[in-house]
């Protein structure tokens, strides 16, 4: 064998396809065994038993993924309720009220406003708007409601 | 087509005799296998670990064997399959480093590599070849293989089979030259 000379053509290179590699001894006389014994380690798994500890393992992940998607969604809308609430100006959030409100009866909802409006100016108004008048079948919800949307009231009537 | 000796490995795994079937095919064909994978992996544990992967493959996907093609295309097929699954894999797990450098260390080796100095540069340059390039090279080079079955192997035009070789035989040149 010729050493360090530069050869430009592979195919003349000196044993170009002489094999140089080196197998352990006796290799190709084994290696039919250990394939043998590979598919046998193959064959003797449970997959049955395997798949059915993985199906078990994939329910309960997936029980305890939903549970925690649930909370994480529970937590995020509250957090959300809580911010809508305090952008909100008072006249939008009872202008959400009110829609609470229209299920009340009139009567009710007179003496809702007379429970709630707790400042002397307030009532005082009432009475000279002649609003704060029980039973009148004059006071319709529309009035009421006209009443609670006034700015000047909204400022102290709280739900 | 199939030659009569593979017919008759093929009815006995199919029909009579799995067992002694596919120890016939082993022996028949685990040289050949083995070689393919060695010059592309260099490392005796990595193509041992392949070859024994192989004919397990072999053993449990023999069943989809279409006698229209010949079986040793069909098992060198599933060989460099795997080859090339095994070497895109290290190279993933090297990314930091040279992925050749394994290939390369396992070349100054003398327990695993005896050849000469003209050998080892040789086989440098393969290594240095892209790895279907290699792959190409190898079956032309080495195993005198006709393009149509290289073809067939590789789903591969044999144009382009051809282009490849051609490539690598200059890139293995200019490395020769070079060094």
């Amino acid at each position: 064998m010729i050493k360090n000379r530069k050869h430009k053509n592979v195919n003349k290179i000196p044993d170009g396809k002489r094999n140089p590699f080196v197998t352990p001894a006796g290799y190709f006389e084994k290696l039919p065994a250990s394939i043998s014994e590979k598919i046998l380690k193959g064959e003797n798994r449970q997959p049955g038993k395997i798949k059915a500890v993985y199906r078990i393992m994939l329910a309960a992940a997936s029980v305890a993924i939903l549970l925690l998607l649930g909370f994480l969604f529970m937590k995020n809308k509250s957090i959300q309720n809580t911010d809508i609430f305090a952008e909100l100006s008072d006249r939008e959030i009872i202008a959400e009220k009110t829609d609470l409100l229209s299920y009340l009866s009139e009567d009710d909802l007179i003496k809702l406003l007379v429970m709630k409006s707790d400042s002397p100016d307030d009532l005082r108004l009432l009475k000279e708007e002649n609003y704060l008048i029980l039973n009148d079948e004059q006071i319709t919800d529309e009035v009421i409601i006209d009443y609670i949307l006034t700015d000047d009231l909204n400022q102290n009537i709280y739900f | 087509m199939i030659s009569p000796e593979d017919n008759t490995i093929i009815e006995l795994i199919l029909g009579r005799d799995k067992k002694q079937g596919f120890e016939l095919l082993v022996q028949k064909y685990q040289e050949k296998i083995y070689w393919l994978i060695r010059r592309m992996v260099m490392v005796h544990e990595d193509a041992d670990d392949l070859v024994q992967e192989v004919f397990v493959k072999v053993w449990l996907n023999i069943h989809r064997f279409r006698k229209d093609s010949a079986l040793f295309t069909w098992l060198y097929r599933i060989a460099t399959n795997e080859t090339l699954t095994f070497l895109k894999k290290q190279k993933r797990k090297k990314f930091i480093s040279d992925p050749n450098e394994k290939l390369l260390n396992a070349l100054q080796d003398d327990n695993w590599f005896k050849g000469e100095d003209i050998e080892g540069r040789f086989y440098q340059a393969l290594v240095k070849l892209p790895e279907k390039q290699r792959i190409v090279f190898n079956m032309k080079y080495f195993d005198e293989m006709k393009y149509e079955d290289m073809s067939e192997i590789l789903s591969t035009s044999v144009g382009a089979l051809k282009a490849s070789f051609h490539l690598a035989r200059k890139k293995i040149e200019n490395f020769l030259t070079e060094n």
